[in-house]
């Protein structure tokens, strides 16, 4: 395994930007090579062959080492999380860095499992609501993470971790930062898909939510009083 | 075939209810997993006839999330069990994917609908900040599905089990390793009867203490919006939402909460809302069974004034 980081990116090929989330992965990785000193690679799926020098200049103008993207070859859109999965796994092989960053509701459409999925596939080490990296040596990682309680957790090396996201927001990007990464070349690899997908997409549509009463109340006293009521166990 | 029901967290026989309704779309022969702090009692638990077995296994102070895994696949593997139906907990996000993945499973979370369309299972989730629904068609032999709280409970016999103790299994060399924890826990916000949620608008107004003094007021656990959490005013730990905590509480007193469906989908199964902002247009209102428009910096204090007198 390598000295490096990798993180995983997700762009919204309809919307033409990077997840809002990966900003904050993006930037969770740049704060771990300061502790490190350890070169970034940001990666990318994506199908659409047309958008590459796009997505390079996006993801080297947020401060990484290295871009590197995938181009997905018959996939349907949107891949099934095991298939993503599986091209993730393959990614995260090639590349043997020790510490792999993914979003947690980013690179998977929302599902919050792929991070943890390609762990299970690996059998890699798997953190996830991580606060922040303490220290890293040659074979753990030791980190802060938020679950029931803040607490210190020792991780085998190499590992994937997922950060809380708030807890940083993406830098600001100037027009030299764009210039500049425009000047980079990608990486450029290709997956294509050999596994049969585990569930299938059939169809979306708009949710219903069912809305409530709405009563308003007219004073503080009046409010105060349903309060009261509702917190004393009333209906 | 066959269902475990992964459970973990309070409000256990409300969840149990939840879980099991989802799993008996497609099963009959459901197997309890309890994973709880009110193991060492002699917990009984109601749950409905299709629960066959029940275990539990003592939720100590830190996370043991690989040995919750692997405890998870010895039932599994000794029962002959394909289907696993986690609740809506931070334990589930962390367990189940890991488990689906060396299962080769397939996996979706935050399951507001399950159904049987000729034979096919279909199981519908929310997408893309909860804008849209997704139905997907089950392909795969083994699933693995977090439900959301709330998912539609079924009127159905029920029975009283007292769960078997069990211990969790070791995993020998672990990748992971706890060494300590900072502190008490600091929310119990899925168990919490009484839930006070602070938006950006209670920071915006500098109205944040007040809100905490109403909390402790009427002993209420706090919850906040993302803005809080991005502007580190309270811990991640708190947050409700989509990539946060879904709680359902008997109250749910929404302050400052503009009622993104980021948020609102994390608190949508609450029994009773009541939101108050200086929004009249606000989106929360509409998903609130009462709504007052005012000034928190001016609505608090009288709040809190009218509370501690009526206390007194």
């Amino acid at each position: 395994m390598r000295d490096c980081i990798l993180v995983f990116v997700k762009f919204l090929e309809n919307e033409s930007v990077i997840d809002e989330q990966d900003l904050s992965t993006i930037e969770f990785s740049r704060k771990l090579k300061e502790l490190t000193g350890w070169s970034i690679t940001a990666t990318s799926m994506i199908s659409k062959g047309e958008l590459v020098d796009y997505v390079s200049r996006e993801i080297y103008s947020r401060g990484v080492d290295q871009a590197n993207i995938v181009l997905v070859r018959g996939a349907k859109e949107p891949m099934d999380l095991y298939l993503s999965a599986f091209i993730a796994k393959d990614i995260i092989r090639k590349h043997g860095c020790k510490i792999n960053v993914f979003g947690e509701r980013s690179s998977d459409t929302s599902f919050g499992g792929l991070a943890g999925y390609v762990a299970g596939l690996l059998n890699m080490a798997y953190l996830r609501l991580v606060k922040r990296v303490i220290s890293v040596d040659e074979r753990y990682v030791v980190a802060t993470i938020d679950l029931d309680r803040e607490t210190i957790i020792r991780a085998r090396l190499p590992l994937i971790l997922v950060p809380v996201g708030e807890l940083y927001p993406p830098s600001p990007v100037s027009v030299r930062d764009k210039l500049e990464a425009k000047k980079k070349k990608p990486v450029l690899d290709e997956a294509m898909i050999s596994e049969t997908q585990r569930m299938m997409l059939v169809s979306l549509r708009k949710p219903v939510y069912e809305k409530r009463i709405g009563k308003r109340l007219n004073s503080v006293d009046e409010l105060a009083e349903v309060i009261a009521r509702l917190v004393g166990g009333d209906k | 075939m066959k269902a475990l029901l992964f459970i973990t967290g309070g409000m256990i026989d409300k969840t149990v209810k939840e879980v099991s309704a989802a799993a008996s779309i497609m099963s009959d022969e459901h197997y309890l997993f309890l994973y709880s702090e009110s193991c060492g009692d002699k917990l009984k638990v109601k749950t409905p006839l299709l629960v066959k077995k029940g275990w539990c296994a003592e939720r100590a102070g830190n996370p043991r999330v690989i040995e919750v895994k692997n405890t998870i696949k010895a039932i599994a593997n000794n029962m002959n069990i394909n289907y696993f139906f986690f609740d809506d907990s931070a334990y589930s996000f962390w367990v189940a994917p890991l488990l689906a993945g060396e299962l080769k499973a397939a996996f979706i979370s935050d399951v507001t609908e399950i159904r049987n369309e000729k034979g096919k299972i279909v199981l519908s989730k929310p997408l893309q900040e909860e804008k849209i629904i997704g139905d997907y068609a089950l392909l795969n032999e083994q699933l693995v599905a977090i439900i959301r709280r709330g998912f539609p409970i079924k009127n159905v016999e029920e029975a009283v089990i007292e769960p078997e103790k069990l211990s969790l299994e070791g995993t020998g060399e672990s990748t992971i390793e706890c060494l300590g924890s900072l502190g008490e826990r600091i929310s119990r916000l899925e168990d919490a009867e009484i839930v006070i949620g602070l938006g950006d608008g209670v920071a915006q107004s500098g109205a944040i203490e007040l809100g905490l003094e109403l909390a402790r007021l009427i002993q209420a656990e706090v919850a906040v919006t993302k803005p809080l959490v991005e502007k580190q005013v309270m811990p991640r730990e708190r947050l409700v939402g989509l990539s946060g905590r879904r709680i359902s509480p008997r109250v749910y007193l929404a302050l400052g909460i503009s009622g993104s469906m980021y948020h609102v989908s994390g608190v949508l199964s609450a029994g009773t809302i009541i939101s108050v902002n200086k929004d009249e247009g606000a989106l929360i209102n509409t998903f609130s069974d009462y709504y007052y428009v005012g000034d928190l910096r001016e609505v608090l204090p009288k709040l809190l004034e009218y509370l501690k007198s009526k206390s007194a």
